[in-house]
């Protein structure tokens, strides 16, 4: 009897065969993710990507040790399906339908293994085995790098969102208001503080209106931030008029027996606008009819 | 190391029936803290006012477990039913540093790291009662209630 070939050996001679099967489990897998990797790329895509997987996994089967990922056989497979599995993540792939492109790949396999190795149950058992290791451990590496991009996809979402959310508003000429909406951590009080004062320098203003009608919660720590705030932009020359502190705000800050006395602050945005056109010397009056 | 142990809400419909603990190992939870406290005053019926009291002193102790921590703490939610008294028991503990001086750290103004120093005797303040233990190199526990008050009770209570 001829000696059989290992699982590594039938990848490099069968690899053609293997891609299509392959590709046409990917494709029959009759779960919603399929269709979605349908709209989410195209065929030709998928072709590229399983033909250069398909060739690292050729490298990985023949490892001496298939139980050492970081062993260098097994570096252009990890490498790749890295790469595949963040541009998943960032095409909006769900972490299921990213892991079974490489999951799918068993059940293509297998009908080659057991075609090829139907003589030797033993072999076949052996041969499985390790290729059901190789691809499960694969598998975490795609659950992984999905993870973390995903994360740092949130963390970019959450980068921009704080830049959008706090704009600065020429109101008149040398007056801007600044909405302050949600919360105010650490982070989001030094970009509120360098919009502000970019805002100030930018515009000339001499009166800032910082209205906080959006935030949720005043404590001591985002209280902190607003004294900053009003600190650093005095140093401009420019005052500031906070508005928009609720009745429930107010009262927690007196229990805090935190002191906003040396501010201005107004309840209403409406008496803030008013108070800071009276610092430059502008009033807002009704229309004389009269005249 | 605090933020092995911990559990994480169990189920923020039902948050309140059964004792919670969060961690508070970041910044950003501090928000989640002071809005599952803001779920358990509305499932007890506490009025807005003094719900908004007790998410500020659940975000005062958790800026605390942050800011004065390096390894962060935890904050335990109960509901409390006792002799006809409902309330909510927030409990803020960590395995910090510790205070050394106490007296000193209640006093408005006094802080070690540049802050108001309102947060502790705010906390007082702003809840009905008020425990804090703390031994340098071991920890802080700080135990804070809020009850219900009559006309509170006599409303919508959901819980129960
Ligand atoms: N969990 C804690 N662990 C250690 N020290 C703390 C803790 N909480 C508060 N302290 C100490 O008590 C001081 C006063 O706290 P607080 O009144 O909240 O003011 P602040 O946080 O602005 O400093 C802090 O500066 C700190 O030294
Ligand atoms: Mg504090």
């Amino acid at each position: 009897m001829t000696k059989l070939m290992t699982v590594a050996e039938l990848m490099k001679e069968k690899q053609a065969e293997i891609l299509e099967v392959w590709l046409e489990v990917i494709d029959s897998e009759t779960g919603a993710g399929a269709r979605r990797t349908d709209l989410l790329m195209s065929k030709a895509e998928l072709r590229t990507e399983a033909k250069g997987l398909a060739d690292a996994l050729t490298l990985a089967f023949a490892a001496e040790d298939y139980t050492d990922l970081a062993a260098p056989q097994f570096q252009p497979a990890v490498l790749l399906l890295r790469e595949i599995s963040a541009s998943r993540a960032r095409q909006g792939f769900n972490p299921t339908e990213t892991a079974s492109f490489v999951m799918s790949l068993k059940s293509a396999l297998l009908q080659f293994m057991q075609q090829e190795f139907k003589g030797d149950q033993q072999h076949l058992n052996n041969e499985m085995t390790k290729m059901n290791v190789i691809i499960d451990r694969l598998a975490m590496v795609t659950f992984e790098t999905y993870a973390i991009t995903r994360e740092e996809v949130i963390t970019e979402q959450s980068r921009s969102l704080l830049e959008m959310s706090t704009p600065v508003i020429k109101l008149w000429d040398g007056v801007v208001l600044m909405p302050l909406v949600g919360v105010i951590d650490t982070p989001r009080s030094q970009q509120i503080i360098a919009s502000l004062l970019k805002g100030i320098v930018d515009y000339q203003a001499q009166v800032a209106v910082l209205d906080v009608t959006g935030v949720p919660m005043m404590d001591t720590k985002v209280a902190q931030h607003l004294i900053s705030a009003v600190d650093a932009s005095r140093m401009l020359g420019a005052e500031v008029v906070l508005t928009g502190i609720s009745a429930d705000a107010a009262q927690t800050l007196v229990r805090l027996s935190v002191d906003l006395s040396g501010m201005r602050t107004s309840g209403l945005l409406k008496n803030g606008i008013k108070e800071a056109l009276s610092i430059i010397g502008m009033a807002i009056t009704s229309k004389d009819r009269a005249s | 190391m605090a933020g092995a142990k911990l559990t994480t809400c169990p189920d923020p419909e039902d948050c309140f029936r059964r004792p919670s603990c969060l961690p508070v190992t970041d910044e950003h939870h501090v928000q989640i803290v002071r809005r599952h406290a803001l779920q358990c005053t509305a499932q007890l019926g506490m009025s807005r006012l003094s719900s908004h009291y007790v998410a500020t002193a659940v975000s005062e102790l958790a800026n605390n477990l942050f800011f004065h921590t390096s390894n962060g703490g935890e904050i335990r939610f109960c509901c409390l039913d006792k002799a006809g008294r409902v309330g909510i028991e927030i409990i803020a503990q960590d395995e910090g540093p510790g205070i050394v001086d106490i007296a000193a750290a209640m006093t408005d103004g006094f802080s070690t790291n540049g802050g108001l120093g309102a947060g502790l005797g705010g906390v007082r303040r702003l809840m009905d009662e008020f425990e804090i233990s703390s031994k340098p190199g071991i920890g802080t526990r700080i135990i804070a209630r809020k009850w219900l008050t009559e006309a509170e009770l006599c409303c919508d209570r959901k819980s129960h």
